[in-house]
């Protein structure tokens, strides 16, 4: 860090006055959503002779509000003392938050748009145990954000040596990729591209599917009578040869805007992606109207799970997650790090860094009990022969090709889903692998099992499977229809493990 | 000194056979007033959707909501005999389930803080639950019914002991 920028954290800090610029920003945004059809009606409408006073109304109901958001924003300051930071909030009543340095997890810096437009930063400190005193300084100028974040991890990791924080977070920022050593990997605009098309297909598909029938039904209802239906028309339109060709144009021009779709929200969310490796450390920054400067140490990660599907695999590329400690209160912040593309190599370091051990990505697992397909294959065997004597009944024969092919389809879906999924054990790590599509790998380390739960149903004693769950503070891993045996005895195992070496879990 | 010497996996101990104890038998009747207040209310769904529902097609589904209450009723009854627990040296034990069996086991070394709770009819019989606290997500902690008051504060001191002890551990 360079000296001018000084910065005494002993005396009580405000945030910068731009700051103010946010904190209205997103009142009018708030306001503005929760309005819109109102003041859509008034803009049609034009003004009435009671106009004026809905607009006295509202400009006094406008500035309340906003004497309501400055108040608080004046009367909040930060200061670090020996070795907390404390927060003073509120004019009349009075509130005082301490947080002890080794109380505190996390600290990232992150900016939405309105943040960068302002040059601003919102300091959002994690703290370890309970997840409810959560910490937002909100309106810090970068440097005097950058050096929050060094004081505040760097008490914390007093016994690693964490030397030059700083300057390494402002050379990722300041995209300064001179030296090219092994332990940074960045995201060039080319490969974002790559990724952008290659993820999360079927939500986007699944959501512009519904979308269709929607539009559909609504046009039915605008344009048709009742005994007539859009599908039918629809239908004889597209056995009319030119018409058809216009379908496949549609769908293509369909699959053309999902890939779009995706390849925009990528680029927007990671541009300019960079990761430093270090010790223990990860340090991740990226974004173009929102950014995020984010700090994974490696003791904190619940989970590490990473997923490929077949375009993917062609590619060499995987998208990688990064799960830590989650809250399940009310602000449902996942509190994972997703990195959207990496190769293997860069898969291997990300894996290296976080347990300090090499990645073996090809190893045999074991399956499930034919039972876990049979099961579900009985399960819609059953919904789907009702459905047929539904249409049977309802003397709509000619539907049960289509009925039929479905079934396939999804038969052939859980078969796939059966095939995919494993599971293995490499040393300390339970490594479960699982999807139709996204094949996802994950990986936990004993250590940060909280709970292990073994379950066997009334129907599995006799051949002996069954099922277990192990609960972390990041998601569940479950095992199901598995030999019940050899599920008793990993318990068993495990639960040694953890209770013998006494293993902390962050 | 060092020491690594082989482990035998039937040395383990196994929780598969350790002896669970049984919950308190007057949760019985705790178990019956919950069976007979879910049965009142799927009735009064159904009289009131008979009542209501003013279609003849109401003959069809009007029952439903009281079959449901009643399995759930029953289920609970049939059920509530299988829950047992035990605390071991190193974690607790509990089992639970009717059709199918769950045995949960939680080391004392991941638990964050340990609830007693109490309802006003369980007030009357003296006893409690006990509510043990891990940093797990997905809502999976123990809760221990039917305990009496004193065997859950026992437990819960025991617990907090247990807690104690190993943090002094990792101190040193």
């Amino acid at each position: 860090m360079s000296k001018e920028h000084n910065f005494d954290f002993t005396k009580p800090q405000k945030l910068e006055k731009k700051a103010l610029w946010i904190v209205l920003g997103k009142a009018f945004w708030d306001i503005g959503k929760a309005l819109w059809p109102i003041l859509v009606i008034i803009a049609i409408k034009g003004p009435s002779k009671n106009a004026i006073w809905f607009y006295l109304i509202f400009i006094g109901i406008a500035i309340l509000a906003a004497i309501r958001l400055v108040i608080p924003f004046l009367y909040y300051t930060y200061e670090i003392s020996l070795d907390e930071l404390k927060i003073k909030k509120g004019w009349l009543n009075k509130s005082e938050t301490i947080v002890k340095f080794d109380k505190i997890h996390e600290v990232n810096l992150n900016q939405k748009f309105i943040h960068k437009l302002l040059g601003l930063y919102n300091v959002a400190v994690d703290t370890a145990g309970s997840s409810k005193t959560e910490i937002e300084i909100n309106g810090v100028s970068y440097h005097k954000a950058l050096a929050l974040k060094d004081i505040l991890t760097q008490r914390k990791v007093d016994l690693k040596v964490d030397e030059g924080e700083v300057e390494i977070t402002e050379n990722i920022v300041q995209k300064d990729l001179q030296n090219h050593s092994d332990s940074k990997i960045a995201l060039s605009l080319s490969s974002l591209i790559k990724i952008g098309m290659t993820r999360n297909y079927l939500q986007t598909f699944g959501l512009l599917f519904a979308l269709g029938f929607q539009i559909a039904d609504q046009l039915q209802s605008v344009f048709y009578d009742n005994d007539e239906s859009i599908y039918d028309d629809i239908y004889t339109k597209t056995s009319e040869f030119s018409i058809g060709l216009l379908w496949i144009g549609l769908l293509f021009g369909l699959i053309l805007f999902v890939v779009l779709f995706n390849l925009i929200r990528t680029v927007f969310t990671y541009f300019n992606y960079q990761i430093q490796l270090k010790n223990k450390h990860i340090l991740v920054s990226y974004g173009l109207t929102d950014s995020h400067i984010i700090s994974v140490p490696a003791n904190k990660v619940q989970l590490f799970k990473f997923q490929q599907n077949y375009i993917q695999r062609m590619m060499n590329l995987f998208e990688v997650k990064i799960v830590q400690v989650e809250s399940e209160d009310a602000n449902k912040k996942r509190k994972g790090l997703i990195i959207p593309g990496a190769n293997l190599k860069e898969l291997s370091q990300l894996f290296q860094v976080v347990y300090s051990k090499d990645l073996n990505v090809d190893i045999k697992g074991i399956r499930p009990h034919i039972r876990s397909f049979i099961i579900k294959t009985f399960i819609w065997s059953i919904i789907f022969s009702l459905l047929i004597v539904g249409l049977f009944y309802q003397d709509q024969v000619e539907y049960f090709r289509y009925v039929c092919l479905i079934y396939i389809v999804i038969i052939s879906l859980i078969f796939i889903g059966f095939r995919n999924r494993k599971f293995y054990i490499d040393g300390d790590f339970i490594v479960v692998k699982q999807g139709i599509w996204d094949i996802t790998t994950t990986y936990l380390h004993i250590s940060k099992v909280q709970q292990i739960a073994l379950s066997q149903s009334f129907f599995q004693r006799k051949s002996q499977l069954g099922s277990l769950t192990l609960s972390t503070a990041g998601g569940q891993i479950s095992l199901s229809y598995y030999h019940f045996p050899m599920l008793q005895k990993l318990a068993n195992e495990w639960m040694y493990h953890i209770e013998k070496n006494k293993y902390p879990w962050t | 000194m060092f020491e690594n010497q082989t482990i035998d996996y039937n040395h383990l101990p196994k929780y598969e056979e350790v002896v669970l104890k049984p919950i308190h038998p007057e949760y019985k009747k705790i178990v019956f007033l919950d069976a007979l207040l879910t049965l009142i209310v799927g009735l009064g769904i159904s009289v009131a959707i008979y009542f209501i529902v003013d279609d003849d097609t109401v003959y069809t589904y009007f029952y439903i909501s009281f079959v449901i209450a009643l399995l759930i009723a029953v289920y609970n009854l049939l059920a509530y005999k299988k829950k047992c627990y035990a605390f071991r040296q190193h974690d607790v034990l509990y089992q639970k389930g009717l059709i199918s069996t769950t045995t949960s086991i939680v080391p004392y070394l991941r638990l964050q803080h340990v609830v007693i709770k109490q309802g006003w009819y369980a007030k009357r019989l003296n006893l409690a639950k006990l509510q043990l606290h891990t940093a797990a997500n997905d809502n999976v902690d123990i809760t221990i019914p039917g305990l009496t008051l004193e065997e859950a504060n026992h437990w819960k001191e025991f617990v907090l002991n247990k807690i104690q002890e190993i943090e002094n551990e990792q101190r040193a």
